[in-house]
């Protein structure tokens, strides 16, 4: 469910709201009533949730505390935290019962209040229909008037876990969606004693733009109800079925002949005008805010052109939303004006003027705003430059003041030792034992790197390289001798004569070792000669 | 240490200038906050700004901007400080664009960044030899702490080294003249009036070298200069 703020332009205020979801039910059915409590992030005051505040509800209604989640919204740039509070409220008498309102602490001591809303009980239980599920589509209205909002709404609930539905809407005719406000789809549960009833509801705004009667056919739904168990992976099978809406028609009525000065506007609105300074200096920036807040659509609107004797009137920037609250459309323009005063005085500001078109009363209506008289004082005008002064909200101008050195202190160190000298040599005496070691590891590593390399390029063991220190003791030295025979071998292979006298060596040799034990004494010398003579 | 104790054992001076400060008594307290000076003491940021304030009450806005540039330098996050040298300085009509600092010596000292560096680079240390066997991982964040460190100590060192030789002193008294050398009589290369904050290059015979911040250079009588901070060694030749 999309939650636009109901005030994106007061971000940095607490906001608090009660809803209800369904409005209406029957009694043992139980909904669901939300308090969201909205706040920005940056500073400003907190609501103390750790115990959530009691709701007061009617005699034919029993409220429940159910718990509480947050969540965070990037609202025009402003990272503004949403709090919702769930209690659980259960029909009990037939009638309209109000919940709340609820009242908030705030960390800073102050109060914000939630307004009550309306929850009906209606007389009887459940209709049976409702045992598998019901589909409703239609307008909040028939006979808009050209330019009017109407908010075009479906409606599914079913008894059976899982069941959806997916709606085809009809082209319609004669409306457009406005460019602010999107559709708002909203889905909730009813407790019923009967198994829990989930609700899906989409409600989209439209704005007549033609007149005369208008045909738009009817929505199509088509409904997956979930049958069987679920299969090995934990699918369930659905059956689908397709549901129409009755014919939906709209006769939308052209607007009475207007007067010159109106606004375009076609609605109920509320206009609200608030000057945040009483008294100013000559070209201080008073703050200007024009709220304009009703159930119309605000495309393409601006405010009128307004000028005021004694002072400059510049136009800053406007916000403009809209959202469904509740099923109904609402939609917010805040306009910001800066007004500048020139002279000093009385600043007595012209009323504005604002002809909209009310549709609940059939006929045009002029909103007049009254506006304060600010008391404008001698001022910093300069030589034709506007200066601004920042607004502070205040409701006095700001009296000129001489700007002062600060105070002196009046304690504290007289003198500043300079580490000039020992910054250096501290951080070599601290980075030390990390750069030695760091010195050790990439040296041995060096080493073993130039172990490997020196092994990579060494050559097969050479016969030479056997006799080289020769053991002492005479079984080992004669296994010395036969190893040198042996490589000796590999390396004179292919030498002519080699094979014999080899031969010849390796049978002496086997005497010694095998043999009788006697000695020969010039086997050493001999092995040596020959391998003297055979080189690589 | 040594410093540590004579720097509390002159706290007082501190209260007794505030003391004469409060009864407007201005040489009085200006005599007190100079007596942190004595013995080849560096004033800390503190003294230097409340002198500042006394200088700025008696009317002497060049020294009161030389003795707020002095604790700017000591205590750059002072706000107080900042307030009042810009105060100072929009007092000064007329005077080129003062020199400045590099940016970072307006978060935090050299002395402080040099601190920052020895104690990264001895935790970088410690993780280099024992990090392994603590964290998987821990010579690898080891060697970048420590690397950190040894960044951050060199960068304050320099800057120390920097701020010593090559102090800022405020032109006091009346206009001054820049030479071609270092004597009364050389060639004029430029003039420069009253309150201009300039940069110290080095000393000669009674004569410094200075520099305006856009890279005019000249020699100027030492005594027409009033330096910011005193403790420093003006390299000479």
């Amino acid at each position: 469910m999309v939650i636009w703020l109901w005030l994106v332009a007061v971000a940095a205020a607490v906001q608090i709201q009660l809803r209800a979801e369904p409005a209406e039910l029957r009694p043992g059915q139980a909904g669901t009533v939300r308090l969201l409590v909205v706040a920005s992030t940056r500073g400003g005051p907190q609501a103390d949730t750790r115990r959530p505040p009691p709701l007061p509800t009617g005699s034919g209604l029993v409220s429940q505390y159910v718990g509480q989640a947050r969540q965070f919204q990037n609202v025009n740039g402003r990272i503004t935290q949403i709090l919702e509070i769930d209690y659980r409220i259960n029909a009990v008498e037939p009638g309209t019962w109000s919940v709340g309102p609820v009242e908030l602490t705030l960390d800073d001591g102050s109060r914000v209040r939630a307004d009550a809303v309306q929850v009906k009980v209606a007389q009887g239980q459940a209709t049976a229909e409702a045992d598998e599920f019901s589909v409703e589509a239609g307008f909040d209205r028939e006979s808009p008037y050209e330019g009017e909002v109407v908010v075009f709404h479906t409606k599914f609930q079913s008894r059976i876990p899982g069941a959806q539905v997916r709606w085809r809407l009809p082209e319609f005719d004669g409306l457009r969606p406005p460019n602010h406000g999107s559709p708002d789809d909203q889905v909730y549960t009813i407790g019923d004693p009967r198994g829990v009833i989930t609700v899906q509801q989409v409600f989209v705004p439209l704005v007549a733009v033609a007149t005369g009667s208008r045909d738009q056919s009817a929505a199509i739904g088509e409904v997956a109800l979930p049958m069987g168990g679920a299969d090995l992976f934990g699918f369930r099978k659905s059956r689908v079925e397709q549901v129409a809406s009755k014919r939906l028609k709209l006769d939308i009525r052209p607007l009475p002949p207007p007067p010159p000065d109106f606004s375009g506007l076609v609605g109920d609105f509320e206009i609200r005008s608030t000057v945040q300074l009483k008294k100013a200096a000559v070209g201080q920036s008073v703050p200007w805010t024009l709220l304009v807040v009703g159930n119309g659509s605000l495309d393409g609107f601006g405010l009128p052109p307004y000028e005021a004797p004694g002072a400059s009137i510049y136009e800053n920037d406007a916000d403009v939303s809209a959202r469904i609250e509740g099923e109904r459309y609402r939609a917010t323009a805040a306009f910001n004006r800066v007004i500048v005063p020139t002279t000093v005085g009385e600043l007595a500001l012209p009323g504005l003027h604002l002809v909209t078109f009310s549709p609940s009363r059939g006929e045009y209506v002029t909103h007049d705003i009254e506006m304060p008289k600010i008391t404008v004082v001698p001022g910093r005008e300069g030589d034709g430059a506007v200066e601004v002064y920042g607004a502070s909200g205040t409701s006095d101008a700001a009296e000129p003041v001489a700007i002062d050195v600060r105070p002196v202190y009046t304690w504290g160190r007289a003198t500043a030792p300079s580490l000039r000298g020992l910054i250096g040599p501290a951080v070599g005496l601290a980075a030390a034992p990390g750069l030695l070691f760091l010195a050790g590891m990439g040296l041995r590593e060096l080493a073993s790197r130039r172990r490997l390399r020196s092994e990579a390029t060494r050559g097969p063991p050479r016969a030479v390289d056997a006799l080289r220190g020769l053991p002492s003791d005479p079984a080992e030295r004669l296994v010395a001798l036969d190893t040198a025979l042996r490589r000796l071998e590999v390396e004179g292979a292919g030498r002519e004569g080699l094979h014999e006298a080899m031969q010849s060596l390796r049978a002496r040799l086997g005497r010694v070792r095998f043999g009788e034990g006697m000695p020969d004494p010039t086997l050493e010398d001999d092995i040596r000669k020959l391998v003297a003579e055979v080189k690589p | 240490m040594i410093a540590l104790l004579a720097g509390i054992a002159h706290a007082g001076i501190v209260g007794d200038g505030a003391a004469a400060f409060e009864q407007g008594q201005l040489d009085d307290a200006i005599s007190a906050w100079e007596q942190a000076r004595a013995d080849g003491g560096q004033p800390s940021g503190i003294v230097e700004y409340d002198l500042g304030i006394a200088y700025y009450r008696k009317g002497d806005l060049p020294r009161a901007a030389s003795r707020f540039r002095a604790a700017a330098r000591l205590r750059p996050r002072d706000p107080n400080v900042h307030h009042n040298l810009a105060l100072v300085r929009s007092g000064l009509h007329g005077v080129p664009e003062p020199v400045g600092d590099p940016g970072w010596m307006q978060v935090v000292t050299p002395g402080e960044l040099g601190l920052l560096g020895v104690i990264l680079a001895g935790f970088g240390s410690l993780l280099v030899t024992v990090g392994p066997w603590v964290v998987s991982g821990g010579r690898q964040a080891g060697m970048v702490v420590l690397a950190t460190g040894i960044v951050c100590g060199v960068v304050g060192a320099r800057g120390a080294q920097d701020h010593a030789l090559h102090p800022v002193g405020v032109v006091v008294d009346e206009e001054i003249v820049l030479r071609d050398a270092a004597s009364i009589d050389a060639g004029e290369r430029l003039r420069l009036p009253v309150g201009t904050e300039v940069r110290v290059e080095r000393a000669w015979d009674g004569f410094l070298l200075i520099e305006d911040g856009r890279d005019r250079r000249g020699w100027v009588s030492s005594n027409a200069i009033d330096l910011a901070w005193t403790s420093t060694r003006v390299p000479s030749g």
